[in-house]
């Protein structure tokens, strides 16, 4: 299992090149300025999950995989590891992202660019963006690596659009329907956000599990 | 010297990719020996390696690697050359030996450097911008800098100049020379493999025609050639891989044929190639070729008893 994680990170390391992190830091601050500091956060989790596909292109770009098979490193622990490089990546760039983003829009502030964002010296506001930022990269992976370990990078990476078209749809329709009562839902969440996100949380966690026993079952007789 | 297991040993592979087929891939390589794994392109070298090396998933047969069934600690004391790197391009020699720091388990940063350095490789440059010689030659750096006691390559000298085939032979004899070692390659450069190959195995269209010695193989064969308008039916009945080209013929006759097969004034023989033997099993087909221009089957190959090429049906 190390084998993989620390080749994973070989590959993601690539992006910690001078152009890219000159990109994020760009990108990240005009988002915490227009957006607020907390956006930051999702500015990491959006890096974060970028980032995942990166192992799964150079998998079939070089043929990685099939240097891992001969380095005895079985598809399924290649499958486990990358649940949680994924995950650990994800993790590390919405915390980097979310103090980023309180940096810049201090910083903004005080260059008299608005008034400083503070929303993130909150703690419980801080928190409860990170873990929602997490739990979104959580439920994108859940969806994506099992498409990318059944289909590969190429044809993955198309495909991996479609559950997101289904939900947007799905959510736009569903809003229309809910009308008021989803201020009244609203509401009810913001009263018991403990709770709540207890809930999602352990779900959303099930589902990262259930999406992991898919993807080793798809990745079991993958030949490369 | 290791004990007498054989290195690699391979038996009864089959797989099956749309319309090709493998069937019965048998062949044995034991340590302190160069085994030259030859056929045309196609003919299922890679399909072979791929699934000695647990890449590809054979349909029938068994491996095993230094007398023991495939599994993960095993694949660790091989090295493998490929046609071309799996490394990430953009990495620079350098990540390159980070990569495999942590994943051989007996890695030798020293060596592997001491090898960039006698091959002349730049440990500053990335994967993407070395030549395809120098390619391969990382790869074999990288092979040799994990105690690995059986190499596996693919095709590791094509498209390389002579001089770096050359190199590359002298190391693969230096690598298997103390006999705790053995080297398994496929090719096509029949050159290469008459200069360093011990142990032939010659594959066709997915069927193991030859294993075993290159002496015993080069010494069953002769190579005839004369005006392709005197050779009999009977004597054509004997040759295979019939080739003519402007009213002139070439193909090879077993020797033992020669014992009693009169050969026409204007014909001429003389002892065949390894390059000759490939050439002409590859041009023969199953139509073409008679039954009594092959030797009988012999047992399975080893290092050691050689087997004879496969009779057409």
């Amino acid at each position: 299992m190390k084998k993989i994680l620390w080749l994973d990170w070989m590959i993601n390391k690539m992006l910690l090149s001078w152009k890219y992190i000159i990109l994020w830091l760009v990108l990240g601050a005009f988002i915490a300025v227009s957006a607020g500091s907390l956006a930051g956060a999702y500015m990491g989790v959006l890096v974060g999950t970028s980032a995942a596909t990166m192992p799964f292109l150079y998998g079939e770009k070089t043929n990685m995989n099939a240097w891992y098979v001969t380095l005895g490193i079985s598809r399924k622990d290649v499958v486990r590891g990358r649940y949680i490089s994924s995950l650990l990546f994800a993790v590390v760039t919405t915390l980097v992202g979310l103090f980023y983003g309180y940096l810049i829009s201090v910083g903004a502030g005080l260059l008299g660019f608005g008034n400083p964002d503070l929303k993130m010296i909150d703690a419980k506001v801080s928190f409860f963006c990170a873990l929602a930022a997490i739990l979104f990269a959580i439920l994108d992976f859940s969806i994506t690596l099992p498409i990318y370990f059944g289909m590969g990078y190429q044809k993955g990476q198309y495909a991996a659009i479609i559950p997101y078209i289904i939900i947007c749809i799905a959510g736009g329709v569903g809003m229309g329907f809910v009308g008021d009562k989803g201020l009244v839902v609203l509401g009810y969440i913001v009263t018991h956000l403990w709770w709540i996100m207890l809930v999602v949380s352990i779900i959303f966690v099930a589902l990262y599990y259930v999406s992991y026993l898919v993807s080793a079952k798809l990745f079991a007789r993958k030949e490369f | 010297m290791v004990e007498a297991t054989a290195a690699l040993k391979v038996q009864g592979l089959a797989k099956t990719y749309g319309q090709f087929h493998m069937q019965d891939v048998s062949f044995e390589l034991n340590f302190g020996r160069i085994m030259g794994f030859v056929g045309r392109n196609g003919a299922g070298k890679t399909t072979t390696i791929k699934m000695i090396l647990g890449i590809v998933f054979p349909q029938a047969g068994s491996i095993e690697l230094f007398g023991k069934p495939y599994s993960a600690d095993v694949v660790g004391k091989i090295g493998v050359v490929m046609d071309s790197p799996y490394y990430s391009g953009e990495w620079k020699l350098t990540e390159v030996e980070s990569a495999c720091k942590h994943v051989y388990d007996n890695w030798d940063s020293a060596a592997f450097y001491a090898h960039l350095n006698e091959f002349g490789l730049d440990k500053n440059k990335k994967v993407k911008e070395l030549s395809r010689g120098m390619s391969v030659k990382l790869q074999i750096a990288a092979a040799l800098s994990h105690d690995a006691q059986l190499l596996i390559m693919d095709e590791p000298t094509s498209g390389i100049d002579p001089l770096a085939r050359d190199d590359i032979g002298e190391m693969l004899e230096d690598f298997v020379s103390d006999g705790n070692h053995a080297v398994f390659y496929s090719t096509h450069i029949t050159t290469d493999l008459e200069k360093t190959a011990d142990d032939i195995t010659f594959i066709r269209d997915g069927e193991i025609l030859y294993t075993g010695t290159k002496a015993e193989l080069l010494t069953k064969y002769m190579t005839v050639e004369g005006e392709a308008a005197q050779v009999s039916e009977q004597l054509k009945a004997q040759l295979v891989g019939w080739h003519e080209h402007a009213g002139r013929f070439d193909a090879l006759i077993a020797r033992e044929a020669l014992d009693y097969q009169q050969l026409p004034d204007s014909c001429t023989s003389h002892p065949a190639s390894l390059d000759d033997i490939v050439v002409s099993f590859s041009r023969a087909t199953r139509k073409t070729t008679a039954p009594t221009a092959f030797l009988a089957a012999a047992p399975a190959a080893s290092s050691a008893t050689p087997s004879t090429l496969s009779p057409e049906k």
